[in-house]
């Protein structure tokens, strides 16, 4: 009811590039009204905006509903912890027979947490995937429970009270990330370069054949298309660039902790997607910045703020079904007519 | 000649109900082979297992002389069987044109393409629309597909599964729920294509199957009760008595 017509291509450009502009600009003006250390609340959101965007991938775009997806947030962020701990400790890190050093190199760290995720996503998927609907809900988060246990298990890096980093990692040697602004930047490019390739991604063949597969997969089967072979790839790249958000999500806070991996959080990653609405991209980043700026707020005025938030939460996704993006720039056409040249 | 399809003895049952008993039938190259039959008696078993969505208990089934039983759907999509459900599935949210094209992508190998805009491949949109001219729905191709009438998304059915140039069109019910000016359309079309690509028709209207099939197969209680010429067929005692006439008595 409260959704605008669909701005046409031009426009919605515009309007990207106007938002990209003002968290460019973010910092500076933060530091001219004086309250700079909202840059810290700023690139929280934007980190979280990075886990619910690749969530989007496979739960906008793949139909794939995965209640687990914190679990890979989760994966990443305990490679950089787990190194940063043994390169601090001086001590290498025995796994299956191989003697790894740690290491606080970023190029080196985030790499190999996007990796390590990307693995996990991908036996996960593996074994998910054979399953549909709620059976596939319920699988993931049985998968991403154990991994949360296993992780509280840990008890040589924190158990249950995670991970407490002695600094944030370096770039290329130089250890700058501890400057909040250039931290922000780093995560605003990230988080930039994901949502530009994900976008060629969604209009590529294999991103037609994942939409295909949601909206019909007994008829993309009749067509000769091996559906979960592409919702498997997708899965695991969703799961790789979940782990590159852990992998900011703890140099952030300096801290890992199981909670990254808890189911709770796996659902505020739906409730951000849902939010911001599913199936652009945009919207995750929007529903982020309302999610983690409401909960500011609210937290700031009372300690009930959950009381007020998790009604707010259900006008919208009652009243805006394509979410805050829809309600803002509309739905998006599904590859309507003027684009087919 | 080598038959394009073969069953030999396909055996179905779920759990007392034998929905396939025995059942042998051949589809030469080129031949519409209709499948008719009363409601329960096998026929979309057949289909599911000739796609195959359903594995058969027993029997084999044979794609151009090789065993295919055990082959997954989207194996059997790409060997040339080419498929409309009985009930119509588009991808509603996806253009026509998206959704034919779509089709020919799977024709044309593996999808592991990540950067180039799908919707901007001259590769995939030309063989599309040429399909879309073929059937009749150039007009629309922009529209999405769960906009057009009913009539439309059956010949959108037909699109997507030619546009895969397969050898045999597995057709379940193409004229279902069809209005008589749209169902004399899409005969129109289907006899055009006729010696083109071989036809597995199953269908009530007798219409149809007798304007359209060199072959007709009756099946009753999962197994093959007659099956000839169209004229032998309709000339025949039991087929009369188990379907026919019931037909003609209504």
């Amino acid at each position: 009811m409260v959704e605008r017509r669909p701005l046409s291509a031009r426009p919605r450009l515009i309007v990207y590039a106007v938002a990209l502009l003002v968290l460019a600009l973010l910092p500076p003006l933060l530091t001219a009204i004086g309250e700079p250390f909202y840059v810290i609340l700023a690139t929280r959101m934007l980190i979280l905006a990075l886990a619910a965007v690749s969530l989007d991938l496979i739960l906008g775009y793949g139909g794939m509903v995965s209640f687990g997806h914190a679990a890979f947030v989760g994966v990443g962020g305990y490679v950089v912890g787990i190194l940063a701990h043994h390169a601090f400790m001086g001590e290498p890190l025995v796994l299956f027979g191989l003697t790894l050093s740690g290491s606080n190199e970023a190029l080196l760290v985030w790499p190999l947490a996007m990796a390590v995720s990307g693995l996990a996503a991908l036996v996960i998927g593996a074994l998910s995937l054979r399953t549909g609907g709620v059976h596939f809900i319920m699988i993931t988060l049985a998968f991403a429970q154990m991994l949360y246990f296993l992780m509280v298990s840990l008890e040589a890096y924190g158990g249950d009270d995670g991970l407490l980093l002695w600094g944030r990692n370096t770039l290329a040697g130089a250890d700058v990330l501890g400057d909040r602004t250039l931290f922000y930047y780093l995560c605003l490019g990230l988080l930039t370069v994901v949502l530009l390739a994900l976008r060629r991604l969604v209009d590529s063949r294999f991103g037609l054949v994942l939409q295909g597969a949601r909206q019909n997969e007994r008829r993309m089967r009749a067509l000769g298309v091996p559906v979960t072979r592409y919702r498997l790839a997708a899965f695991t790249l969703a799961g790789a660039l979940a782990g590159l958000s852990g992998a900011l999500a703890v140099n952030h806070a300096e801290f890992a902790s199981p909670t990254l991996l808890h189911w709770t959080h796996s659902g505020e990653l739906l409730v951000i997607v849902i939010l911001g609405g599913m199936g652009t991209l945009v919207g995750p980043v929007l529903g982020a910045l309302a999610f983690v700026g409401l909960e500011d707020l609210l937290a700031g005025i009372t300690e009930h703020w959950r009381v007020v938030f998790g009604p707010a939460l259900v006008l919208v996704v009652l009243y805006a079904r394509a979410g805050l993006h829809g309600l803002l720039l509309g739905k998006r056409p599904p590859g309507g007519p003027e684009r087919n040249p | 000649m080598t038959p394009l399809l073969e069953l030999v003895g396909l055996v179905k049952s779920f759990g007392g109900v034998t929905a396939s008993d025995g059942l042998s039938l051949t589809v030469m190259p080129g031949e519409v082979h209709a499948l008719i039959g009363p409601n329960g008696a096998g026929k979309t078993t057949a289909v599911a297992q000739i796609a195959g969505e359903l594995r058969p208990d027993a029997g084999r089934i044979l794609f151009d002389g090789r065993d295919i039983t055990g082959l997954a759907v989207h194996r059997r999509a790409l060997l040339g069987l080419g498929r409309s459900f009985q009930i119509t599935s588009v991808l509603g949210e996806f253009s026509v044109l998206d959704n034919v094209a779509l089709a020919v992508q799977a024709h044309a190998g593996h999808s592991f393409r990540l950067l180039a805009d799908a919707r901007r491949d001259r590769r995939l949109r030309d063989p599309a629309r040429a399909v879309l001219a073929r059937v009749g729905l150039a007009a629309l191709a922009g529209r999405p597909a769960a906009t057009l009438a009913h009539g439309d998304q059956r010949k959108l059915e037909l699109a997507m599964a030619l546009a895969g140039e397969p050898r045999l069109l597995l057709l379940d019910e193409p004229m279902a729920g069809m209005a008589a000016e749209d169902s004399d359309r899409m005969v129109d079309l289907l006899r055009s294509l006729k010696g083109t690509v071989a036809m597995l028709l199953v269908e009530h209207d007798m219409d149809v199957v007798f304007a359209l099939a060199d072959r007709v197969t009756v099946l009753d209680g999962g197994r093959v009760l007659a099956s000839g010429a169209p004229a032998e067929v309709r000339g025949d005692a039991r087929v009369i008595a188990a379907y026919l006439g019931e037909e003609a008595g209504t």
